[in-house]
C-alpha cells in the first residue's frame, strides 16, 4: 500500500518513481504531462515533414499515399495523444488540491487511466510498420475499411485512449462532488474545476459513441461484417453521424479545460476578481450541453436531406453566445487591473487573441451557404489550428508556466518564456492565416500537391511552421534546466488565492497537513472600488 | 456615463460600423465568380466579413487597449479594483451576440433557400467519382466524358455518386460543392454565368490520388455547346 | 496512513449530499455504457428501418421472450440478495447470489441456442447488414452478462467467506446496479430487435 503511494518530490533522482505504477495523483499528473508533451513533439515532427512537402507544389518528399499516412497520424497523435489527455494531466495534479482533497476518489483507477496511454501510443505509431492508417483522423468509410492493417491498429489505439479518457472523467466528477473540503461550495469552486466538470460530462456521454463506431469499423475490417459495405446495403453516412457525434463534442473537450486555466490566470495577473464568475461557470456547462447538438455541421455537403441541416446551423451559431460571454468576461477581468505581463499571462492573452479568430471563422463555417464552398478546404485547416493551436495549446503553455513552480518546486526562466511566447504567437499566425486564403481561393485539404497558384501561401505557412517548431526549443530547454537547477520556488510566487498556492512547492505527500476549511471564494483579489472623489482621490 | 464618454463611444461605434461596411465592400478573397448562385453566397460572405471585422476590432482592440492602459507600472504593487460583475453589462454582451446570431442565422437560411431553389427544366448530367477521376454522363445523348461541358446560362442539375469511396465534387469558381457517396445519389444545382474553363477539385480524402483528382468545367456559348455535343456524339459512333 | 475517521472525512462532502463515491462512480460508468449501447442500437435501428431484411423472420420471439423472463427474474434475485445482505442474512445472500448466477448462465445458454439456430439457418454476422448488426448488438450485451456472471460468482465466494457480514452490503449494491443496468439494456434490445 505505502509503496504505491510514494509521493512526488519533483527531482531527477526520483526518475524511477515516474516510470512505474504510482497512485499519487501528483505523480500521475506529471506522468500525463510529460508523456503527452512527448506525443506533441512527435505529432509536430510529422507536421514538419508534411509542411516540407507542401512548401512546393509537386510531389517531392512524400508521395500521395505516404502523405496520407503522415497526415492521418499527425492529426490522430495531436488529438488523441496530446491535446485531449494533457488536460487530464493538469486536472490530476491540481483538481484534488484545489478542492482541499488528499487525492482522487479512485487512485488505482487513476493510475490505470494513465497507463493505457503509452501502449496506445506505441500501437498507433508502430502501425507505420504494417501500413499505417491513412484515412485521416476522421477515418471515413468505405476508405478506412480498405486501408492497410495499420488502420485496425489505429482503431484499437483510439479505443484504448477513449477508455482512458472515460476512466479519468469518472474520477474527476466523483472527486469534485464527494471530496470537497468544508466551505468549498459549488459556487466557490475554482473555474478550472468547473471547466473540468463540464469536460468530464462530455467525455462520459460522447466518447462511448465513438467506441461503438470504432467497433463497427474494426469488425468490418477484421471479421467480415457488413456495416459499411455498400454492396450489402451499408451506409457510409451512418459512420459520419456516429463519428461526429463524439468528435464534435471532442473539440470542446479539447478547449474547455484551457478556458478554465486562463480563467485562473487572469485574476491572479490582474490583481482583480474574475468578472462574472457565475456566468463563466454556467457558460462552460452550456457549451458542454450545446456541444452535443451541433455535430452534423460537419456534414453539410454530404447530401443529407437539405431540411435536416438547418437545425444544426442554428445550434452551431448559438454556441457562440456562451463563448462570447467568456471572452467579454475575461476582458472585463483585466480591465482596471494591474496587469503583469509574465509568461502565463502572455499565453493567456494570446489565447483570447487567437481563439477569437478561430471562433469567428467558426461562425463562417456554421453558415451553410458559405460552408458549402469552404468545407474540406484549407479554410477549415486554418480554423481548426487557430482554435486548437492558437487556442488550446496556448492555454496549455499558460498552465505549464503558471503551475511550473508548484509542480516542480523551481521557477522557470522568464526571459526564455517570453521568447517562447513571441515565437509561438508569430509562428501560429504566420502558419495559419495564409491557409484561410488558400482555402477560399480553391485549395482542398488533405492534399500532397496543389495548383501552382497556391505556392506563395504555402511557402508562408511553411515558414510559420518552421518558426513554430523552433519555438518549442526555448520551452524544452527552459523546462529541463529550470526543473533540474532553477531557483527554488516559494509556496506562492504569484500570490494566488486558490488552494494549491496555500501549500508548499511542490506540495507535501497528502497535500494538506490538515483538511483546509474555506470561507471565501477563490477570486477575492483587489481592493474595493473607491467612490469617485473630485480632485482629492485617495492614493491607491 | 459622462457626456464626453457617451460622445466618444458614439463616435467609436460609427467608426466601427463604417469600417465594417468598408471591409464588406472591399473584401476580395473569393475566386472569380462564374455561376449565378455564387453571387448570393458572395453577398452573404460580405455581410459575414463586415460583422466579423467589427467584432474582431472591438475585442482585439479592447484587449490591446487594456493591456497597454492597465499594465502594471513599475513600483505599483497595489491590487486592482475589486468588482465581481455587472448585471447590466453581462446582459448586454449576452443579448447583442444573441441578436447577431439571429441575424446571421436568418440571413444564412434565406441565402440557402435561394441557392438551392430548384430550376425549371435543368439539363441533367450524372457525375461519377472514381479513384482518381471524374466521369460525366449525359443521359440523353448517351455520352460519357472526362470534363464537364455546359452551355452558358443553362440551369444544370448534377446527380452525383461514386463507384468506390466518398469523393467530393467542388468547383471553387461556382462556390459549390457536394459529396459523391457510393450507394447514394446527391444533387447539385448551378447555372454558369461566365464563359471559360474552371477547375474541378476533389474535396474529400479518397486515397493516394486525392490531390490529382481534378477536372474542368468548360462553359460554352449555347451554339458552341451544340457543336461540341454533336462532335462528341459523332466521334463515339 | 490515514485513520478510518480521517478517511471517511475525505468523502464528507459526498456524505452530506447523501452520495457514496463508489456508487456515484458506478452510475457514471453506467451512463457511459448507456451511450455505448446507444451507438450500437442506433446503427441497428438505422438498418432495421432502412434495409428491411427477410432474415428478421428467423428470430425466435418465444424462446428469447422466455429468456427475457429469466433475466428479469435474476434482477429480482439480486434485489433479494441486497436485502439479505443489509439484514445480515448471510444464508439468504448466498442463496440469492447463487440463483442470480444460475439464471444469468441460463440466459447465456438461451442466447447461445438462439445464435446457433440462426447460424444454422444462414443468418450470420457476415451474411447481411441485419445479421451484422443483430449479432454485434446482442453479442456485446452477452459479453456484459458474462462479466456480470463472473462478478456474481466472485461475490458468491466472498459471501461464503463472510465478506459481506454485519451489513457491509456496498459491494452487493454496486454489483446490483451493474446487473440491473444489463437487464434494462436487454429490455430495450428485446423490444427493438424482437418486438417492434
Amino acid at each position: 500500500m505505502t509503496s504505491s503511494r510514494t509521493p512526488a518530490s519533483g527531482a531527477f533522482q526520483t526518475l524511477r518513481r515516474y516510470i512505474s505504477w504510482n497512485t499519487d495523483h501528483k505523480v500521475i499528473g506529471i506522468q500525463y504531462l510529460v508523456t503527452t508533451f512527448t506525443f506533441f513533439l512527435i505529432g509536430g515532427a510529422l507536421a514538419m515533414v508534411m509542411r516540407t512537402e507542401l512548401s512546393q507544389p509537386g510531389v517531392d518528399l512524400l508521395n500521395g499515399a505516404e502523405y496520407n499516412r503522415f497526415m492521418t497520424n499527425h492529426g490522430s497523435v495531436m488529438l488523441f495523444l496530446w491535446i485531449i489527455p494533457v488536460f487530464s494531466g493538469f486536472a490530476n495534479f491540481m483538481l484534488p488540491i484545489m478542492i482541499g482533497a488528499k487525492d482522487m476518489a479512485f487512485p488505482r483507477l487513476n493510475a490505470a487511466s494513465f497507463w493505457l496511454i503509452p501502449p496506445a501510443g506505441v500501437i498507433m505509431l508502430t502501425s507505420f510498420f504494417v501500413g499505417a492508417a491513412d484515412a485521416g483522423w476522421t477515418a471515413y468509410v468505405p476508405l478506412s475499411i480498405q486501408s492497410a492493417d495499420g488502420q485496425s491498429l489505429w482503431a484499437v489505439s483510439v479505443i484504448l485512449l477513449g477508455t482512458s479518457s472515460i476512466m479519468g472523467a469518472i474520477n474527476f466528477v466523483t472527486t469534485t462532488i464527494t471530496m470537497r473540503a468544508p466551505g468549498i461550495t459549488i459556487w466557490r469552486l475554482p473555474l478550472f474545476v468547473w471547466a473540468m466538470m463540464a469536460t468530464a460530462l462530455l467525455v462520459i456521454m460522447a466518447t462511448p459513441v465513438l467506441t461503438a463506431g470504432l467497433v463497427l469499423v474494426a469488425l468490418d475490417r477484421l471479421a467480415g461484417t457488413l456495416f459499411f459495405s455498400v454492396e450489402a446495403g451499408g451506409n457510409p453516412i451512418l459512420w459520419q453521424n456516429i463519428f461526429w457525434f463524439y468528435s464534435h463534442p471532442a473539440v470542446y473537450i479539447m478547449v474547455l479545460p484551457g478556458m478554465g486555466i486562463v480563467s485562473e490566470i487572469f485574476p491572479v495577473f490582474s490583481r482583480k476578481p474574475i468578472f462574472g464568475y457565475k456566468m463563466i461557470a454556467l457558460s462552460s456547462m452550456a457549451i458542454s450541453v450545446l456541444g452535443l447538438t451541433v455535430w452534423a455541421h460537419h456534414m453539410f455537403t454530404s447530401g443529407l436531406d437539405p431540411r435536416l441541416r438547418v437545425p444544426y446551423m442554428i445550434t452551431s451559431m448559438v454556441i457562440a453566445v456562451p463563448t462570447g460571454v467568456k471572452i467579454f468576461s475575461w476582458l472585463a477581468t483585466i480591465w482596471d487591473g494591474k496587469i503583469r505581463l509574465q509568461t502565463p499571462m502572455l499565453f493567456s492573452l494570446g489565447f483570447i487573441s487567437m481563439f477569437l479568430i478561430g471562433g469567428i471563422t467558426g461562425i463562417f463555417l456554421a453558415s451553410i451557404p458559405f460552408d458549402i464552398h469552404v468545407h474540406d478546404t484549407y479554410f477549415v485547416v486554418a480554423h481548426l489550428h487557430f482554435v486548437l493551436f492558437g487556442g488550446a495549446v496556448s492555454a496549455v503553455y499558460a498552465g505549464l508556466y503558471y503551475w511550473f513552480p508548484k509542480i516542480t518546486g523551481r521557477m522557470y526562466d522568464e526571459n526564455l518564456g517570453k521568447l517562447h511566447f513571441l515565437m509561438n504567437f508569430v509562428g501560429t499566425n504566420l502558419s495559419y492565416l495564409p491557409m484561410f486564403l488558400a482555402g477560399m481561393l480553391g485549395m482542398p485539404r488533405r492534399v500532397a500537391d496543389y495548383a501552382p497558384e497556391f505556392t506563395s501561401l504555402n511557402v508562408l505557412a511553411t515558414m510559420g511552421a518552421v518558426l513554430l517548431g523552433s519555438s518549442t526549443l526555448p520551452f524544452i530547454y527552459n523546462a529541463i534546466i529550470s526543473w533540474a537547477k532553477g531557483p527554488r520556488a516559494s509556496a506562492n510566487p504569484w500570490r494566488g488565492l486558490t488552494l494549491e498556492w496555500s501549500v508548499t512547492s511542490p506540495p507535501p505527500p497528502h497535500n494538506f497537513e490538515q483538511t483546509p476549511a474555506v470561507d471565501h471564494g477563490p477570486y477575492d483579489y483587489g481592493q474595493p472600488r473607491q467612490l469617485e472623489q473630485p480632485a482629492s482621490a485617495a492614493a491607491d | 456615463m459622462s457626456e464626453r464618454t457617451t460622445f466618444a463611444v458614439a463616435v467609436l461605434v460609427l467608426v466601427l460600423i463604417a469600417v465594417g461596411l468598408l471591409a464588406a465592400d472591399q473584401v476580395n478573397l473569393l475566386p472569380a465568380l462564374a455561376a449565378t448562385r455564387a453571387t448570393e453566397v458572395d453577398r452573404l460572405f460580405r455581410m459575414l466579413v463586415g460583422i466579423a471585422t467589427v467584432i474582431f476590432l472591438i475585442v482585439e482592440g479592447g484587449l490591446v487597449y487594456a493591456v497597454l492602459r492597465f499594465r502594471r507600472r513599475k513600483g505599483d504593487d497595489a491590487e486592482g479594483v475589486a468588482y465581481h460583475g455587472n448585471n447590466a453589462l453581462e446582459l448586454v454582451w449576452t443579448l447583442i451576440p444573441a441578436i447577431l446570431v439571429v441575424v446571421v442565422g436568418f440571413s444564412s437560411y434565406r441565402s440557402l433557400a435561394r441557392i438551392e431553389r430548384p430550376d425549371q427544366n435543368p439539363m441533367v448530367v450524372e457525375v461519377v467519382g472514381r479513384q482518381f477521376t471524374w466521369l460525366f454522363l449525359y443521359p440523353q445523348e448517351g455520352l460519357t466524358t472526362s470534363e464537364l461541358h455546359v452551355p452558358l446560362g443553362q440551369p444544370v442539375r448534377l446527380e452525383l455518386t461514386s463507384e468506390d469511396v466518398i469523393h467530393s465534387f467542388w468547383v471553387p469558381n461556382f462556390l459549390a460543392k457536394r459529396d459523391a457517396t457510393p450507394g447514394r445519389v446527391s444533387e447539385l444545382l448551378f447555372t454558369a454565368s461566365q464563359l471559360g474553363s474552371f477547375p474541378i477539385r476533389c474535396a474529400e480524402l479518397c486515397g493516394a490520388g486525392h490531390a490529382i483528382m481534378t477536372s474542368q468545367v468548360v462553359v460554352h456559348t449555347p451554339d458552341d455547346f451544340e457543336a461540341w455535343m454533336a462532335a462528341q456524339v459523332a466521334a463515339s459512333e | 496512513m490515514t485513520t478510518s475517521v480521517e478517511h471517511s472525512d475525505e468523502f464528507r462532502a459526498g456524505r452530506e449530499l447523501g452520495l457514496n463515491h463508489v456508487k456515484l462512480g458506478m452510475w457514471l460508468f453506467l451512463a457511459s455504457e448507456v451511450m455505448f449501447f446507444g451507438g450500437l442500437i442506433s446503427a441497428f435501428l438505422h438498418y432495421k428501418l432502412n434495409n428491411p431484411s427477410l432474415e428478421s423472420g428467423l428470430l425466435d420471439v418465444l424462446l428469447v421472450g422466455g429468456n427475457t423472463f429469466v433475466l428479469l427474474t435474476s434482477s429480482y434475485t439480486v434485489v433479494m440478495a441486497l436485502a439479505a445482505a443489509r439484514a445480515g442474512n448471510s444464508a439468504g445472500l448466498v442463496r440469492n447470489l447463487l440463483l442470480t448466477a444460475v439464471l444469468g448462465a441460463a440466459f447465456l445458454a438461451g442466447q447461445g441456442y438462439e445464435f446457433a439456430s440462426l447460424i444454422r439457418e444462414g443468418m450470420t454476422p457476415t451474411s447481411s447488414v441485419f445479421g451484422s448488426s443483430f449479432f454485434t448488438l446482442t453479442g456485446f450485451h452477452g459479453l456484459h452478462v458474462l462479466v456480470g456472471l463472473l462478478w456474481a460468482l466472485r461475490n458468491l465466494a466472498k459471501a461464503l467467506r463472510g465478506g459481506f457480514d454485519q451489513g457491509r452490503s456496498l459491494g452487493v449494491e454496486i454489483f446490483g446496479l451493474y446487473w440491473h443496468f444489463v437487464d434494462i439494456v436487454w429490455i430495450v434490445l428485446f423490444t427493438v430487435i424482437y418486438l417492434i
